[in-house]
């Protein structure tokens, strides 16, 4: 097995997970992330880690301006998921989830880009090393930009949850 | 006492700190009420924000086998070398007909221009194959200036220079002449194998490019990868006692070798690649297409090589 293969068998979830998180689309970030695949076995990169990374986050950027630009956001909830009659219980778990993630993608994008991607970045497993070197971050401030990012996103979370609620009732 | 800062305690929850760190940090927390609170604290941090993060997850993930996405790769990279081929002849072609265009209009450049009417020779027969660029309607009417031929025996065409020299056997279908002896091929390798027509029509499946009304002296052949047509290279004499070459084959092998062919100082021209028929190879339970394209190849302008491309047919 090659250490791209091993990588792919160990590495293509979190790629997924980190593109989703940027692209809201499961079948998007799947294609995105095996682009970036595709692409490291044709330019066989000294650092595959970290090049995957760096490619899978061009490649989300790249979606995000194309997106902008046919004025096609791919946003999960809108207010049809909200509106929609679902009877059984499946489809009631299903909008609970539903609801659930579009308050952490509001909470996601109530950071800056830079607290975000370092955030994303390590919940997909990179270390503070490669995190550094993919951002151009000093070793040293990604632990406090980590710790800004957390608290803020957790601060966003729970103000968007308290406001839903108070919408509810 | 100086507390352990905020950013370090997260580097230390995310094992991101050296052993010597490590130890320094929980010496002080094993002494320090504050700082236990605090790690408390930013660990539950750090448990929510992986909680919420794992809600924004996607439910599935089914990656596609490591096989098929390198197979993927491979067809990527096959296409992109077709296509560098394709432009890389393409911008050959424009050069040399920058160069063949120049000899046609500066008669002291090169060789003294002979007017010669070869319409009526090289016109494309209906079954002739469509080139990247056809001449215009006017063209036809005109003239087509040939450079000078050399002088001297008819046969000895400085653009050909055969290995085999002589010693090559008659074969069926191609001509053999008192020239023979002096024909030459293109610098051929001992892989391009001398075979009669009726042989090269069996190998290809009746589909040998020639230019109808004109003898054949020589055909080459070349096999590739087993299961593609063999590579052909088909030399014939032009009435202006010049050798035309029509190469055909993939086109990043007849990419390479016009490539090859047309060193500086040889003043060897090769018209514009023009379509022929794809080959269709079965591999892993689907079957790919490989382009194939002509060229014709020899000493003479590239405008008179590009007509003399259209007029190719295959028998």
């Amino acid at each position: 097995m090659t250490e791209l293969e091993h990588l792919y068998q160990t590495m293509f979830s979190s790629v997924v997970r980190f593109l989703y998180r940027k692209v809201w689309d499961q079948d998007r970030a799947e294609d995105l992330a095996q682009e970036v695949f595709i692409r490291a076995m044709a330019h066989n990169p000294e650092k595959p880690r970290a090049w995957i990374f760096a490619v899978a986050a061009n490649l989300a950027r790249d979606e995000a301006r194309a997106a902008i630009r046919r004025r096609k956001h791919l946003t999960l909830l809108t207010n049809d998921h909200v509106t929609l009659v679902r009877p059984d219980a499946a489809a009631d778990e299903t909008m609970e989830h539903d609801e659930a993630m579009a308050q952490v993608n509001e909470a996601l994008a109530a950071l800056s880009q830079r607290d975000r991607e370092v955030l994303l970045l390590w919940d997909a497993g990179m270390s503070y090393q490669e995190i550094a070197e993919q951002t151009g971050l000093a070793v040293g401030a990604v632990g406090t930009t980590l710790a800004r990012a957390r608290r803020r996103l957790v601060e966003a979370h729970d103000q968007n949850e308290s406001g839903s609620h108070a919408a509810r009732s | 006492m100086r507390h352990v800062p905020e950013a370090e305690l997260h580097a230390y929850l995310d094992q991101a700190l050296s052993r010597s760190q490590c130890i320094e940090i929980e010496t002080h927390l094993a002494a320090c009420f504050r700082c236990q609170q605090e790690r408390d604290a930013i660990a539950a941090l750090r448990d929510r924000t992986t909680a919420l993060l794992a809600t924004a997850a996607p439910r599935r993930i089914a990656p596609l086998p490591y096989a098929v996405l390198a197979a993927r790769a491979q067809t990527r990279r096959q296409r992109s070398w077709q296509r560098s081929a394709v432009w890389a002849a393409s911008i050959a072609g424009a050069a040399i007909a920058g160069w063949g265009l120049r000899t046609a209009l500066d008669p002291h450049g090169g060789p003294q221009p002979l007017s010669v009417a070869v319409n009526a020779a090289v016109a494309p027969p209906a079954e002739s194959l469509s080139v990247a660029t056809p001449v215009p309607e006017n063209r036809q009417a005109e003239p087509i200036f040939l450079a000078q031929p050399p002088s001297g025996p008819r046969w000895s065409d400085p653009t050909v220079r055969l290995a085999s020299g002589g010693s090559r056997p008659q074969r069926d279908g191609v001509q053999s002449s008192e020239g023979d002896s002096q024909d030459a091929s293109l610098s051929l390798d001992d892989q391009w194998a001398p075979v009669s027509l009726a042989e090269a029509e069996e190998a290809t499946g009746g589909l040998v490019p020639v230019v109808p009304d004109l003898p054949v002296l020589d055909v080459r052949m070349r096999w590739g990868d087993g299961q593609s047509r063999p590579l052909l290279i088909v030399t014939q004499q032009h009435q202006s006692g010049a050798f035309i070459h029509i190469v055909e084959g993939p086109v990043t092998t007849v990419a390479a070798f016009v490539s090859d062919q047309l060193q500086p100082g040889t003043a060897v021209n090769s018209s514009e690649p023009g379509r022929s028929p794809p080959d269709y190879m079965e591999a892993a339970g689907s079957v790919h297409r490989t382009s194939r394209v002509l060229a014709v190849v020899a000493r003479l302008p590239v405008d008179s090589l590009n007509v003399l491309a259209q007029g190719v047919v295959l028998k």
